[in-house]
């Protein structure tokens, strides 16, 4: 063959075999291609558990005011723990308990010292954040971040005094999480988002008496109850502060300086005895004799706010038996919070 | 002189005046304030406590916690208040609080002998106990819990055993079940517990390493007996997840990745099989062995990256995975399910015309630059 010829029929081969190639590439088998890829992939929590944080922590299912807790969440996501950019755990009372939801989950978006606070893990940073009502004494313990997530998060927190009080039963504290990955890819929720248990809050009562005594100053032996001085004195502020019902009560010890006996009766009749009254009005007509275990002057106290409840009327009456030793006397009359 | 002595007389007269009139003002005020905050909380007052005549109960579950919430050290005083025969038992009811701290205080409880059936109260008051003269003002704060002594009992034994029967060593909480309300009634740290009960109804739980690992409920009757063994777990399989895999040329569904580590909390086990099932649309399609071991030690064992892919290639559907964990051939822990939808597989490969149309233009264009020289060589 001449030469152009020869190129011709090296053209046609050309053509001829990248023809056929055709085929071949369009048809290749599964097998032949050895690249995958997965995509993203939505991180998961396997539990969220409460555990308290004493010397032998165990799992917990009541949570006691000013007393730090933990609240651990096991994360898992097959992109690993650089993947996650958020944990939000969300801590609230229920009042009608049951399962939480997650629309109960994503409408809480504020604290409340009574209840509700939130707890957020960023992954720039570690950092722990801690969303609550301004002043509350809830506060944020030093979380723990695993170092890798064959490890779990503990959300450590201190149970705030106005945390509401409740027994675990129909209205409980719930506990749950949500985690986000840098694809804005969250967990779907499931039994596994929170503590399947809920907690209870145990009664938490503090009481804070002003004034550190009383002074009647001298008065005369018979002397009866009566309003104003010589008989009445008014106690200074007296500040409750409690996440439940609570009950106001009174004491007196007895005897004072051995020889004055307390008559809870306030009868009086023989000597050297006294009798008191006390009220948190200041009203000497529904006053309440003094006994030397307790006795209620408010029954009706319920859940305060962080600052509590002062009451600024509280006045103590007292009668002496009509025979009574001169002396300068000594004892001790004691507020109460009390459970109600 | 006289003047002078006079007019200082006068202020000598006027400053015993004042000293005098602070003096009385000292009686009429209370005197100077201190801040006090004694604060009291715990769950001693949620207790019932139903107990027979000469039946004692002691455990951390019932407890107190006494707070100082003011600005200086607080001498605090427990004291009780219980019916005749009856003592709340304290480890402590004499001590100082430093401000800001707080002290638990277990509350146990013993009813004598001579007790007679009925319904009782107890209370706990913690008071701050001032110092000096005159009628000092104070501050406390009480819990008020319930008591039922009963005549009639029965009598539980329960113990821990681990799946070989051996005795296990736990933490065992005793609880009787009240509308609702679990109220500790029992604890024992040596993973038995025998004690006598009213009638009614129990949940027993016991912990290893803080971790609840075995629960049961029972209802006793007066005067029955009553053996209660508690297999706990201590394995699990945790972190098991699967994760869809492509094929980055074709994006046909490749694999399955399959994650998972194994927790054993107890002690090493013999002859250990994670085995993976696989079912789709509720028919076991596969079971797939991942790992078989001679020894599971104690602590995590890691799984990772098995790639699965059906023996019957993938179907369209959703596909159902857990891991089962065998030792000696009982089962010893299972996974939660983890649910998967997969594509169908194709019977050929996709048609790729960028590949297509890249071969064609290559061919066309050495076709064209062929043609040219040989043109070229021509003229």
């Amino acid at each position: 063959m001449k030469g152009p010829k020869k190129l011709l029929a090296l053209i046609g081969t050309l053509v001829l075999v990248g023809a056929m190639l055709v085929p071949a590439a369009i048809f290749a088998a599964d097998d032949t291609v050895t690249g995958t890829f997965s995509n993203n992939n939505v991180p998961s929590i396997d539990y969220v558990q409460l555990w308290d944080t004493g010397g032998t922590p165990a799992e917990a299912t009541s949570m006691t005011p000013q007393v730090e807790y933990d609240a651990r969440v096991k994360v898992t996501d097959a992109d690993g723990k650089t993947d996650l950019t958020t944990i939000v755990v969300k801590i609230w009372y229920d009042s009608d308990g049951g399962t939480p939801t997650e629309a109960e989950f994503n409408a809480l978006s504020a604290g409340d010292a009574q209840t509700a606070i939130i707890i957020t893990w960023t992954e720039t940073g570690d950092t722990y954040e801690l969303t609550e009502e301004s002043g509350s004494t809830w506060s944020l313990g030093t979380c723990v971040t695993p170092a890798d997530l064959t490890g779990y998060f503990q959300f450590k927190f201190t149970v705030g005094k106005v945390a509401t009080e409740c027994d675990g039963t129909a209205a409980k504290w719930q506990i749950a999480a949500k985690v986000t990955d840098d694809s804005s890819e969250s967990n779907t929720w499931g039994a596994t988002s929170y503590d399947t248990q809920g907690s209870a809050i145990v009664w938490y009562g503090e009481i804070t008496v002003t004034a550190t005594s009383v002074v009647w100053g001298t008065v005369n032996p018979g002397m009866d109850f009566a309003e104003g001085d010589p008989s009445e004195e008014l106690i200074g502020n007296i500040n409750y502060i409690s996440n439940g019902d609570y009950d106001e009560k009174v004491k007196s010890s007895t005897p004072w300086s051995t020889t004055a006996n307390l008559d809870a009766t306030g009868v009086c009749t023989n000597a050297n005895e006294f009798a008191l009254k006390a009220d948190d009005t200041g009203t000497l007509s529904s006053a309440v004799l003094v006994d030397t275990t307790g006795v209620a002057i408010d029954t009706t106290g319920i859940l305060t706010e962080e600052a509590g409840d002062t009451v600024t009327t509280n006045s103590l009456w007292l009668k002496l038996a009509s025979t009574f030793t001169k002396a300068t006397y000594s004892g001790t009359i004691t507020y109460t919070i009390a459970n109600g | 002189m006289a003047r002078y002595l006079a007019r200082h007389l006068v202020r000598a007269r006027i400053l015993a005046l004042a000293i005098l009139i602070v003096a009385l003002l000292g009686f009429a005020f209370p005197m100077p304030v201190e801040a006090q905050g004694i604060a009291l909380s715990g769950n001693f007052y949620r207790q019932h406590f139903e107990l027979i005549p000469g039946q004692s109960l002691t455990t951390p579950d019932i407890y107190v916690v006494v707070f100082n919430n003011g600005e200086q050290d607080m001498r605090m005083k427990l004291t009780t208040h219980t019916p005749l025969g009856v003592e709340l038992i304290l480890p402590t009811t004499d001590f100082t609080l430093p401000p800001g701290e707080r002290q638990q205080i277990e509350v146990g409880i013993k009813v004598g002998l001579q007790v007679p059936p009925g319904e009782y109260d107890l209370i706990l008051t913690a008071e701050t106990f001032r110092e000096g003269e005159g009628i000092k003002l104070t501050g406390a704060a009480q819990q008020q819990a319930k008591l039922t002594v009963s005549a009639e009992s029965g009598e539980v034994d329960i113990s821990t055993v681990s799946p070989q029967g051996e005795p296990f060593l736990t933490t065992i909480r005793l609880y009787k079940q009240i509308e609702d309300q679990n109220l500790p009634c029992g604890y024992s740290e040596t993973g038995s517990l025998k004690t006598k009960l009213t009638p009614g109804d129990y949940l027993v739980e016991a912990y290893y390493q803080g971790t609840k690992v075995a629960q049961e409920t029972f209802s006793l009757a007066a005067d029955e007996r009553k053996a209660i063994t508690l297999v706990p777990q201590t394995i699990y399989i945790e972190g098991f997840s699967v994760v869809r895999n492509w094929y980055s040329e074709t994006g046909e569904f490749a694999f399955a990745k399959i994650d998972y580590a194994i927790n054993n909390m107890y002690q090493p086990l013999k002859d250990v099989t994670a085995v993976l099932k696989v079912s789709l649309e509720d028919k076991l399609v596969d079971e797939t062995e991942l790992i078989s071991l001679p020894t599971l030690d104690v602590g995590k064992t890691g799984g990772a990256g098995y790639n699965y892919i059906p023996s019957q290639g993938w179907q369209h559907g959703t596909y159902i995975f857990k891991i089962e964990l065998y030792s000696q051939g009982n089962i010893y822990a299972q996974s939660q399910e983890v649910q998967m939808l997969a594509e169908p597989a194709k019977e050929s490969a996709p048609v790729n015309w960028l590949l297509i149309g890249g071969i064609i233009a290559g061919v066309a264009i050495i076709g064209v630059v062929a043609y040219l020289m040989v043109r070229r060589r021509r003229a």
